[in-house]
């Protein structure tokens, strides 16, 4: 037995506990000023909580140097600031575990943790004032120290100069504070033992509780495995913590949560800086096996990270594994060797597999919400798309009335509304037959057409379109476009679309005007000229002289050629500006050769230049499809052209054949020719030749233009063939179509639409 | 002598007319717009009204419209002399009751011709309705 000291004043308490090693510093400072309120603030950054004793106590950290003595101890030991052997205990006593607590009194003394005795050691310590005092050596291990879960109770039992230390952790067994010292004593050393698995059975169940409860607190991925990290770490006490997640290549890992890192996480992790087939991770992976390392400076498998910050030396590794399928790797470190158990590991593998089980859920749910995200943008798209065509259609001048396959109008737009004068509120979702009602009879055909394809779909071309004017009451005059609306064979509906050519009608009227105008001004001149030079050639107003007679002569050719320009001129703007409308009928091709052949005679003979006409017309010529007044102005304009631009006694031949369902003419001279680059420009307005046997002929240049132009108008075609050289001549040829009965589907309002948006 | 009433605004061109008419063998009553023209028409009851159409105050159309809705006058043949040469214009012409449209300019020794035949024509229809009679 030791020696006690009288002095003593029964309780000396001393606690000791680990500290981190930038604490260590500040301990001897506080050692030398006892200052109260420093203790408190040190105390509060120890990882345990001290009570206030008024007992002595001192802590000791491993290494065995003092970092604290409560003023009591100076007191006891009469140190009066002197550093004795207090010294020499802590060597002494030199504590390896976590947390060391002396106690001494004069007696025994007895500490307990929850419900297991911490068992003490003695020790004689020398005393200034007596030689030696007795103090009793408790160290306590806890595992895990978990910071503000483990009290220190200040119930401190004086009994026959006995006293009772209780270390509860709060929260996990009931602050059984009133458990009798001698109860206590009794206990069996298996029953503690029992006692102790189920507590950290107990423990660790309820640390998978809240890792399963704060898995499933949330859909942010990120936060989710931060906040388990953290949770699981408040269980296992590491200094650093990390959850590292393979990414989507499986080529590299990254940091997705992390604890006691100085820096915090970017959002989306940080890769991590070995590749995935390096270090304990790589080991991890390669292995699938969790991993728990007293000291990682002697593994091999270790690799330090040059200018890492961190001094690790304890390491605990799991696996993140969902089936087969490696998803990441969870590691905590320490910096001291030997931190971690097999029990905590058990808890970290429990942990990793629950946090696979929602790594994989938060997989599915992106996949999910990817999707999701894929389809409502999809739809957003569809929607922009639809809005956009509907703005557009609303937008325009043109007025749009859309039917669906049933004939109900699902689209009005304010154009025709206005056009109109109809009200849509009035008219969407109801039938197309409401507009009976509404709009007077000239809009009937348009009306029957869309009800006849919308009971028929099918009995339309799908070329077709409808084409009718309408004219309303105000005097306004409409043209509307109908045409059915088909996709992949089937019928959606109709759309019309309204113009309003009120204005278009109104300017093709002042163009008639302007050129019956001018018509008219430049006949009237012209009529005096021609009639009173006529006058006096016919000798009726006296004798002329043959001079007199020559000269004129020339006033009358030129007069005749002005009158020619005039009507020339007037009859390509009539034809230009769509006032000519064809008279179309069966035609006699044959006739008409004939009639324009007597012109050609007369012309013969005023000019006095004989010509062989040479007519090639088969058996049987059908009825062709034109104006009979049209067909002959063509004619006699290509002939009078053949007999000019050809030298006397030259030969002229019309020929007339069916290719298709045309006739073609061909009328070949043995003339001049046309040059090649002249050939294109010939159908020009006012284009003349350099020959100078087109200068000598008089001509306005108009003549082939026109022609053109009627040909056209006939749906038919004309070219022109010739080497350009004097004597080969050339060919002009053209096109009308044959009569057909059954295809006399042109109208007036057709050609006249076409006309006037020309 | 067959008695003609011609109607136009250009003196001119109304010279021109009445000299190749009375040269033609005619008597001519010249009037150079539509309401003398019609007055003239009723008091003297002409064989055949020559009009151009555009004149100033009364047209032509209705110059002759007016000659052929008076029973007094609608048995004398209209023609019509103008630089009017559009389809439509001829065919109104024709509407209002005229009897032949010659467009200017016109060859003098032509226009007597046309008329010649219109009056021998006509002749032989007063003729005929005369026989009727």
């Amino acid at each position: 037995m030791f020696n006690l000291s009288p002095l003593s004043l029964g309780v000396i308490l001393l606690l000791a506990g680990l500290i981190g090693y930038l604490l260590v510093s500040q301990i001897s400072h506080h050692l030398a000023t006892s200052r109260r309120n420093s203790i408190s603030e040190y105390k509060a950054k120890l990882p345990i909580h001290i009570p206030d004793l008024d007992e002595a106590y001192i802590l000791i950290e491993p290494g065995g140097k003092i970092i604290h003595a409560n003023p009591a101890v100076h007191a006891l030991f009469n140190l009066n600031g002197e550093k004795i052997n207090l010294e020499l205990l802590a060597s002494e006593v030199n504590p390896k575990e976590s947390f060391f607590a002396v106690c001494a009194k004069e007696g025994k003394v007895r500490l307990t943790l929850g419900n297991d005795l911490i068992e003490g050691k003695s020790y004689q310590v020398p005393n200034k004032t007596s030689s030696s005092m007795l103090v009793s050596f408790h160290e306590v291990k806890f595992s895990p120290p978990i910071k503000s879960n483990i009290y220190l109770q200040n119930e401190i039992h004086h009994n026959e100069g006995q006293v009772d230390l209780q270390l509860t952790p709060s929260n996990h067994t009931p602050t059984n504070g009133g458990v009798s010292s001698q109860s206590s004593q009794v206990m069996d050393e298996k029953y503690q033992l029992k006692t102790q698995q189920l507590r950290l059975e107990h423990q660790r169940t309820e640390t998978l509780l809240r890792i399963l409860t704060e898995l499933s607190s949330s859909l942010d991925f990120e936060q989710i495995l931060q906040r388990t990290l953290e949770v699981l770490n408040e269980v296992i006490g590491a200094s650093h913590a990390t959850c590292m997640v393979l990414q989507s290549d499986n080529k590299k890992l990254r940091h997705l949560a992390t604890v006691g890192y100085s820096t915090p996480l970017p959002p989306g992790g940080m890769p991590s800086a070995l590749n995935i087939n390096q270090g304990l991770v790589g080991w991890i992976i390669a292995n699938r096996k969790s991993v728990l390392i007293d000291d990682v400076l002697e593994d091999e498998r270790w690799i330090q990270l040059p200018n890492s910050w961190y001094h690790h030396r304890s390491a605990v590794g799991a696996p993140i594994i969902m089936g087969d399928q490696l998803l990441g790797v969870l590691l905590l470190y320490y910096p001291e060797v030997g931190k971690f158990s097999a029990e905590q590991l058990d808890i970290i593998q429990a942990a990793a597999n629950q946090m696979a089980v929602a790594i994989k859920n938060a997989e599915l749910f992106h996949l999910t919400l990817n999707q999701k995200e894929e389809l409502s943008s999809l739809l957003r798209d569809q929607r922009v798309e639809t809005s956009r065509s509907r703005s557009i259609l609303e937008a325009i001048a043109d007025g749009v009335i859309v039917t669906d396959q049933n004939g109900i109008i699902t689209l009005f737009n304010h154009s025709a509304e206005r056009m109109l004068d109809l009200k849509r509120a009035d008219l969407i979702g109801r039938s197309i037959e409401q507009f009976t009602n509404h709009i007077n009879d000239v809009a009937l055909a348009w009306l029957e057409t869309i009800k006849t394809w919308t009971q028929e779909p099918f009995s339309f071309n799908p070329m077709n379109t409808f084409t009718e004017q309408v004219g309303l009451e105000n005097g306004n005059v409409l043209s509307v476009n109908l045409a059915p609306v088909i996709n992949n064979n089937e019928f959606f509906g109709t759309v019309s679309v309204f113009r309003d050519i009120t204005h278009l009608i109104e300017v093709d009227r002042m163009k008639s005007e302007f050129v019956a105008t001018v018509s008219h001004e430049l006949r009237t001149p012209m009529t005096s000229i021609k009639g009173y030079v006529d006058i006096l050639l016919m000798g009726v107003a006296g004798a002329i002289s043959e001079q007199q007679k020559n000269f004129l002569q020339v006033v009358q050719d030129n007069t005749e050629r002005l009158t020619i320009l005039v009507n020339d001129l007037l009859d390509l703007s009539r034809i230009e500006a769509g006032q000519v409308n064809l008279i179309l009928q069966p035609v006699n091709l044959v006739e008409i050769i004939d009639d324009s052949l007597l012109e050609i005679n007369r012309l013969t003979v005023a000019e006095k230049k004989s010509m062989e006409f040479d007519i090639q017309l088969p058996q049987e010529l059908p009825l062709i499809n034109g104006d009979p007044e049209r067909i002959r102005q063509i004619l006699i304009n290509l002939l009078g052209n053949a007999f000019h631009y050809t030298l006397e006694h030259g030969n002229v031949t019309l020929s007339a054949r069916q290719v298709g369902d045309e006739i073609q003419i061909d009328i070949r001279d043995n003339g001049i020719g046309i040059p090649p680059k002249e050939q294109e420009r010939i159908f020009d307005r006012f284009y003349r030749g350099d020959n100078h046997m087109v200068i000598a002929t008089a001509g306005t240049g108009l003549g082939l233009s026109i022609v053109s132009k009627l040909i056209n108008m006939h749906s038919g075609r004309i070219w022109v063939q010739s080497s350009g050289i004097e004597g080969e001549g050339s060919t002009f040829s053209f096109t009308l179509p044959i009569y057909d009965p059954s295809k006399q589907t042109v109208t007036f309002h057709e050609e006249y639409v076409q006309d006037i948006n020309r | 002598m067959y008695k003609i009433l011609i109607a136009e605004d250009e003196r001119d061109i109304l010279d021109l007319i009445s000299f190749t008419l009375q040269h033609g063998g005619y008597q001519v009553i010249p009037t150079s717009n539509g309401t003398q023209a019609l007055e003239r028409t009723r008091s003297e009851l002409p064989n055949l009204v020559l009009l151009d159409i555009r004149m100033p105050g009364m047209s032509g159309y209705e110059v002759c419209k007016q000659i052929k809705s008076n029973k007094l006058t609608s048995h004398i043949p209209v023609v019509f002399l103008s630089a009017k040469g559009q389809e439509s214009e001829i065919k109104t012409g024709y509407e209002t009751g005229a009897i032949d449209y010659i467009l200017k300019p016109f060859a003098p020794e032509q226009l007597l011709i046309r008329l010649n035949q219109i009056l021998y024509l006509h002749q032989g229809e007063d003729h005929l309705s005369w026989l009727k009679q």
